[in-house]
């Protein structure tokens, strides 16, 4: 009886062991997530709405390369080449102060005349509000 | 005539009781206490230990068949915050209470419940060998195991939660032994399992060289702590005064594979203790390194640094035992 009860014990034990054991990590969520995330209340984009709008308006003058007129606002680099300064072309603390809205949209133009209308203005000043990310 | 015959007849009854108990007595002497020393050397030797707790780690010791005893664990806070907790004894402690029953003198069974972790576990110890009296056994070798079941919420277990990532396991083999009714010394081998491990937040970035814009950051969770340990542990007991013992431990988790630049690598403990028994009850009291009180908790868990003083906790066993 005392070795039917021991037996009985230690297969138990073992049992629990061989039949629920495993070799595992906790994990709260592993994912894959865009680098450039946009928020999903961002209606203006910088890749697909500011670019486009660069590449039309600016970059005949603002080009890399002999002749171009900084900040270069090419697709590579003109991220980089607006917010490499803090605060030197961007205020998202005061969007509508930010250089880069206020030099192409104030009257009388100081951007060698060349005052833009709402078309592009109001894109630009809208991107800055919502962070001026880089999505 | 009559009178002589009389004075014969108890005379001789009376010498041949006084012959025959001295032939019987003279005959059986020899063979009782042979017998009974036999016996005697055979019999287990008496409280090696007096709880079946030494600080942190199981001993040799399991109460007789019928026996049921209750072990209440306290561990209190560590010396972090000095006198503004009173060296731990007003910080958050950590509990454990058990019951454990002995089905036959070498077989113990019990359940016990936990407080940081709401570890529940179930338990078992069995004595392989029994060191006697007469020495020609002259080791104990006891088996403990246990089941543990960790009863915290679902969501601490992250993602595709199962319910046997709740279990975690823990063997120890001990080996111990009796030198004297003033010194015991025991050392054991352990091995600890966690079915699921705590872990932290990694982000890799990985580019995109032809569209920057398209680049990813990979969120995912390293482990840092290893599902498997092995342990050794030694303890020993000095008896200095009737009921009156130190007790001294030392505790030590190996990690079975290298460790990664996230796991954290299990600390030892080193424990002190001041033990007083009576036939039915014994009280520790002690300072040592490992808060966690479940075995495997302690083995693959622990954090508190013994060479520093934030590493020490106050802490104390109760053991009563019901015969």
């Amino acid at each position: 009886m005392r070795k039917l009860i021991t037996l009985f014990f230690a297969v138990a034990l073992c049992g629990t062991f061989f039949i629920s054991c495993e070799k595992k990590t906790i994990d709260l969520g592993s994912t894959d997530k865009p680098y450039n995330p946009s928020t999903a209340g961002d209606s203006v984009r910088f890749s697909t709405v500011i670019i486009p709008l660069f590449a039309t308006n600016c970059t005949g003058c603002h080009y890399t390369g002999t002749g171009g007129r900084n900040p270069s606002l090419e697709s590579g680099v003109a991220y980089s080449n607006l917010t490499a300064t803090p605060g030197l072309y961007i205020n998202v603390s005061v969007p509508n102060s930010s250089y880069l809205y206020v030099h192409i949209s104030e009257n009388p133009s100081s951007h060698g005349g060349n005052q833009f209308g709402t078309d592009v203005t109001n894109p630009i000043l809208q991107w800055i509000t919502q962070g001026a990310r880089n999505n | 005539m009559n009178k002589k015959i009389y004075a014969l007849f108890i005379f001789s009854v009376l010498s041949t009781a006084l012959f025959s108990q001295t032939a019987d007595s003279t005959a059986s002497q020899p063979i009782d206490t042979i017998a009974q020393q036999k016996a005697e050397g055979k019999k287990a030797v008496q409280d090696p230990w007096g709880s079946t707790m030494l600080i942190d780690a199981q001993t040799s010791l399991i109460p007789s068949k019928g026996s049921v005893e209750l072990v209440i664990q306290h561990r209190f806070s560590n010396l972090s915050n000095n006198i503004h907790d009173l060296f731990g004894l007003y910080g958050a402690s950590n509990i454990r209470m058990s019951l454990s029953y002995s089905i036959i003198d070498r077989l113990m069974i019990g359940f016990g419940t936990e407080k940081d972790n709401k570890y529940q576990e179930f338990f078992a110890k069995g004595k392989l060998l029994e060191q006697n009296r007469s020495g020609s056994i002259p080791l104990s070798l006891t088996l403990f195991g246990n089941a543990t079941i960790c009863a915290r919420e679902t969501s601490y277990y992250g993602k595709d939660f199962k319910n046997i990532d709740r279990f975690s396991y823990f063997a120890d083999l001990i080996i111990a032994r009796k030198f004297c009714k003033a010194f015991s010394l025991e050392a054991s081998v352990n091995y600890s399992h966690y079915n699921k491990v705590e872990s932290k937040e990694v982000s890799d970035t990985v580019i995109n060289p032809d569209d920057p814009f398209l680049s990813i950051i990979h969120i995912h969770y390293n482990p840092i702590y290893q599902n498997d340990v092995l342990g050794a542990s030694a303890g020993a007991r000095i008896n200095f005064y009737k009921g009156m013992s130190f007790l001294l431990e030392y505790d030590q988790g190996f990690y079975m594979k290298k460790a990664t630049a996230e796991e954290l690598k299990p600390k030892p403990n080193f424990g002190i203790a001041y033990e007083i028994t009576t036939s039915t009850h014994c009280f520790q009291i002690f300072a040592s390194n490992y808060r966690g009180i479940i075995p495997q908790q302690n083995s693959v868990k622990n954090q508190f640094d013994f060479t520093t003083s934030k590493g020490w906790m106050l802490g104390f066993n109760i053991t009563v035992r019901f015969n």
